[in-house]
């Protein structure tokens, strides 16, 4: 016999054996995401240049991470990846981007500016335990 | 009346209006996890991870990073975030992946050597579909 928490969405049946796993909210059975640590940090990058920062962790794997960051503080856009010794906008952004990648001491964030004016980002962060290793 | 599953991080109220207060709240999904794991990919830079969900799932990736240096690609020890492709002035970067229903194409390297070499990664897929 087997004990655990299962919930399921609105109109779908929690105790059915043949609940999709896709329905469900929560299921004590599977694995969920675990965050590490949360924040945020603000930096203004003048015009054509770029800035380069991290979080250090102690997870001693490469940790999985989700960054979003705005320029606006109205629209935010997710950060991927780019060049680490380039000038490391995204493809087919001409605005602020910042560049998120990882290892297993830090995150690290490469926020570039190729316009012609100073942007203020802000960058939000979330770090998970689950990673590489 | 509603019903749910609730856990407050220490020192914060049950009965918070306050999202950030949680831990858990069963009136918000959570991402649940399909499977995961690290790879290596081909000399061609491609990888094809099966699920076999037959749907689209939510998914990262993350892989190396394939630059050009000295007439001679070199491969990072960091980790990149996918997706990315990044016109450099001779050489396009590019790690990206695409999703079916059933797996997962990874490609990543550059367009000055096809054979980029073997790069690794990791990846995790989530039960939860893309609607």
């Amino acid at each position: 016999m087997s004990y655990g928490i299962v919930v399921s969405k609105a109109g779908y049946d929690a105790t059915s054996g043949a609940l999709d796993d896709k329905n469900k909210i929560f299921d004590s059975s599977l694995d969920h995401l675990k965050t590490y640590s949360s924040g945020y940090f603000e930096q203004t990058v003048t015009s054509g240049n770029s800035y380069s920062g991290y979080v250090a962790h102690s997870l001693s794997c490469s940790p999985l991470c989700m960054v979003y960051f705005t320029t606006d503080e109205t629209n935010y856009r997710v950060a991927l990846s780019g060049s680490p010794d380039a000038f490391p906008y995204r493809y087919s952004v001409g605005y602020g981007n910042v560049s998120v990648y990882v290892d297993d001491a830090k995150v690290y964030f490469r926020l570039t500016n190729p316009t012609g004016s100073s942007i203020d980002f802000l960058v939000k962060y979330e770090i998970f335990y689950e990673g590489d290793a | 009346m509603a019903k749910g599953i609730k856990i407050t991080k220490s020192g914060k109220d049950i009965s918070s209006s306050t999202l950030d207060d949680f831990y858990m709240d069963s009136a918000y999904p959570l991402l649940k996890v399909h499977s995961y794991g690290t790879f290596e990919t081909g000399v061609t830079g491609l990888k094809t991870i099966t699920h076999s969900l037959g749907y689209i799932p939510y998914v990262l990736v993350f892989v190396q990073f394939v630059g050009w240096v000295d007439a001679a690609s070199y491969i990072t020890d960091e980790f990149y975030q996918c997706d990315w492709l990044q016109e450099g002035a001779t050489v396009t970067y590019f790690g990206t992946v695409k999703v079916y229903d059933d797996d997962i194409d990874i490609a990543v390297g550059n367009t000055n050597e096809a054979r980029s070499g073997a790069v690794d990664g990791f990846y995790y897929i989530f039960k939860d579909e893309v609607t």
